[in-house]
């Protein structure tokens, strides 16, 4: 490599890190051209002008103009062109291409990913031209420190790794096609019919996603429970209760379960048996990005979107692997010695890392999934600096759960001693680990009850202090989290571990779910019905799978990226079909749903004056200005009305004021903290300079 | 509105008085009488009170449970 390359990163902050790691000195001269940062790091002779993208510079768009489906014709065009958001780009697209003029070779130091192999790659064929594809090069590295990047720039294969860039194009593409046909046609659904404008969208993902949370919903709204009967008992030994669990777990029939109660209640029994035994428990394997999310929302409660931002600042900070991985190995070209090292040099691992470096030979605890681009999250042995607290637990929970890879199997001792009690069979059981091996290293996230029993024997007679037939019912099974949700995204293989995070978020963005747990909106479930009575392909899982299988397998190579993109086509142009032909049909039951939510929302609260009307958000349509009155004005019985703050986004909190009983709204403003407040301008507490009216 | 669902005005399914999920919830109710009818020798009104009453049963079970109490179709 001669005179000066063009090393393109993904975002600034990795930009920095890459041009320390690779120039000699390890301070790269730094400048700043219309807020764009860039670097000029010195290696072997060679000036390496590292530059950044901000994500996607390029994105899929249509070819030629108007706004209705169905579109097959796309073109990649520069993001800002596509979305106004996104208007950033422009400078960062004018000052890469200014820098790489003259510029003899090139690198791609994106995430080492399909996303930043993609996007590496738009920049180099759509800024720098189809020759610099040819001699372009790919750093792969997994971590962001110093000694990974040099050997990924010593290490780098000498082109691009098209086979997952062709796998990006395409998924790009497919998504594209599916989401701007999908979400025009049902948008379009409702205008054409009613007139009304509502962007609405579905996509590939999205559509059988939303479809699991509605199955689910309506499966614990039709529940029925049943009942049925526990045998609930206690015995005491040396002044302490102990349970004892008969020997069935369930008794369906009340007759039966008064029975055994009237049969055992008042005796006593007696341990006719008792066995011991150890049971190793293995550790844990490292995490994936999944079992990072889940154990996160697990511990803390942290969303998969908030876990996933907090372990990719880390990753820029080089304190941990790359985190969009869906391994659970580690695989020996890790230096596992000089990671624990690292981690001794922080006080609160310096005792555990010490233990797992004194042991003879470090073996993890690998686990079935693998990721050909990654292993799975480990800490890099960095030290942090000042970590905020969500960062800190992400950490903490990575650093123990490595170590713990590394630990020994834990070791419980069970103990089953069998009770008769008048000829009923009772278990009483006990548990204790006599090994901690890898629990040491995790304690702080193990939440097990040990049960320790008092020394026994067979034949001892012990009491029976409390003993009764507890009705029980079955239950519905429960609503989705962000967590479990993701995961059954993951057991279905739908999606991506870089786009399930997105997909749940864009459900909750277009209002189609809300809360957590996650219930599905009103608006939701027609999208769902409504699709699946018309158009139930856009519904399907297996499609969606289907096309997944499709993408992975031109990472391969066993297919071409535009075989898959063509098949997609084809797979859309029947569903759009069929779709056109019902528009209306579709429109009319969307939209009642929409005028319904949006009658919904105008509700601001009860009217405290007359008690039978509703106070609501109304616009006067002279002066467009808003105020807020009582429903029962339109029937000449109630005139309630009250000013409304003109500016910002008003919320029904469904709280009432204290004193006036007027409806608190809530007031959402660009830039400043949602406030609260009475909307009674005269309220009393208002007069009196208390805040708090709720 | 006759071939609205006559508790929530959804389209009704087939025959039934019912949409499809009050129908779904109408049929869960038949299936689980009989778990019921074996666990408590209880009778069908006795069941629907029961089951209206229970905070374990879901909206639409209760809803059609208590429509068919109200209107005595037992």
């Amino acid at each position: 490599m001669t005179g000066r390359t063009l090393v393109v990163c993904e975002k600034p902050t990795a930009a920095r890190r890459i041009a320390q790691a690779l120039d000699e000195e390890g301070s790269p001269e730094g400048y700043r051209e219309q807020g764009v940062p860039y670097f000029i790091a010195r290696r072997r002779g060679v000036d390496l002008i590292v530059v950044s993208a901000l994500g996607h510079l390029f994105t899929v768009a249509q070819r030629g103009g108007g706004w209705t489906y169905p579109v097959f014709d796309l073109k990649w065009v520069p993001a800002y062109e596509a979305d106004r958001s996104a208007a950033r780009t422009r400078v960062f697209i004018k000052v890469i291409e200014r820098l790489s003029r003259g510029v003899e070779g090139y690198v791609s130091a994106c995430d080492y990913d399909m996303e930043g192999s993609l996007i590496a790659y738009t920049i180099l064929h759509y800024i720098c031209g189809e020759e610099s594809l040819r001699k372009a090069r790919r750093m792969r590295y997994s971590t962001l420190t110093d000694r990974d990047l040099v050997r990924a720039w010593e290490t780098m294969p000498p082109s691009l790794d098209f086979p997952l860039i062709e796998a990006g194009r395409a998924r790009h593409e497919v998504d594209w096609l599916f989401g701007i046909n999908l979400s025009r046609a049902l948008t379009l659904s409702v205008k054409n019919a009613t007139g009304y404008y509502k962007t609405l969208s579905i996509g590939r993902v999205q559509g059988p996603t939303l479809n699991f949370i509605k199955e689910r919903e309506v499966e614990i709204r039709t529940f029925v429970p049943v009942p049925f009967w526990v045998i609930e008992a206690e015995t005491e030994i040396d002044g302490k209760r102990y349970p004892l669990e008969y020997k069935r777990r369930r008794i369906e029939t009340e007759r039966e379960a008064l029975e055994i109660e009237a049969a055992c209640r008042g005796r006593e029994g007696v341990i006719t048996s008792i066995q011991s035994k150890r049971r190793s428990q293995a550790p844990p394997p490292p995490f994936s990005l999944g079992d990072l999310q889940r154990e996160a929302y697990r511990q803390f409660r942290y969303s998969p979107r908030t876990t996933l931002r907090a372990a990719e600042s880390l990753y820029l900070e080089a304190l941990i692997s790359y985190p969009r991985t869906s391994s659970q190995r580690l695989p020996p070209s890790i230096n596992l010695v000089e990671v624990l090292r690292g981690l001794r040099r922080r006080r609160a691992y310096a005792d555990l890392a010490e233990r797992l470096l004194s042991k003879p030979r470090l073996r993890p605890r690998q686990g079935r999934k693998d990721d050909p681009a990654h292993p799975a999250i480990h800490p890099t042995g960095n030290l942090p600096g000042k970590l905020s607290k969500m960062q800190s637990r992400i950490y903490d929970l990575i650093c123990r759960r490595f170590m713990a890879a590394l630990g020994d199997p834990a070791v419980r001792r069970n103990v089953d001693a069998e009770v008769d009690v008048n000829g009923h069979l009772f278990h009483l059981k006990g548990s204790q680990v006599v090994e901690q091996g890898w629990r040491l290293f995790y304690a702080p996230y193990i939440r097990e009850e040990e049960v320790v029993l008092p020394a026994l024997r067979e034949g001892q007679v012990l009491p029976v202090v409390s003993l009764d037939a507890a009705r029980r019912y079955t239950k519905p099974p429960p609503h989705f989290n962000p967590s479990s949700l993701l995961k059954l995204m993951e057991d279905e293989g739908i999606g991506t571990k870089a786009t399930r995070t997105d997909i749940i978020d864009t459900l909750f963005k277009r209002g189609y779910v809300e809360g957590n747990p996650v219930r599905i909106t009103d608006l939701g479930f027609t999208i769902v019905e409504t699709l699946g009575r018309y158009c139930p392909d856009i519904l399907s899982v297996e499609m969606t799978r289907r096309l997944e299988r499709d993408l992975e397998e031109i990472q391969t190579g066993e297919t071409q990226a535009d075989a898959v993109v063509r098949e997609a086509v084809e797979a859309l142009k029947p569903i759009l079909a069929e779709f056109k032909t019902k528009e209306r049909l579709i429109g009319v039951e969307i939209n009642e749903t929409l005028r319904a939510e949006k009658l919904r929302a105008n509700v601001l609260g009860p009217c405290p004056v007359c008690k039978t009307g509703e106070i609501r958000l109304i616009r006067n349509k002279q002066t467009g200005k808003r105020f807020a009155g009582c429903s029962n004005y339109f029937n000449g019985s109630c005139d309630t009305s009250y000013p409304l703050p003109q500016r910002g986004r008003i919320q029904a909190t469904g709280k009432s004021c204290r004193e006036c009983g007027a409806p608190i709204i809530r007031v959402i403003r660009r830039g400043r903290r949602p406030w609260e407040l009475c909307i009674n301008f005269d309220c009393p507490l208002k007069r009196r300079g208390e805040k708090r009216a709720g | 509105m006759q071939d609205r669902c006559t508790l929530c005005g959804r389209r009704r399914k087939g025959g039934s008085k019912y949409c499809l999920y009050h129908q779904r919830a109408y049929e869960n109710l038949k299936r689980a009488f009989e778990r019921w009818r074996q666990a408590l020798d209880i009778s069908w009104v006795e069941f629907l009170k029961e089951v209206a009453g229970n905070p374990e049963t879901g909206e639409w079970a209760r809803e059609v449970a208590e429509r068919l109490t109200e209107r005595g179709l037992l």
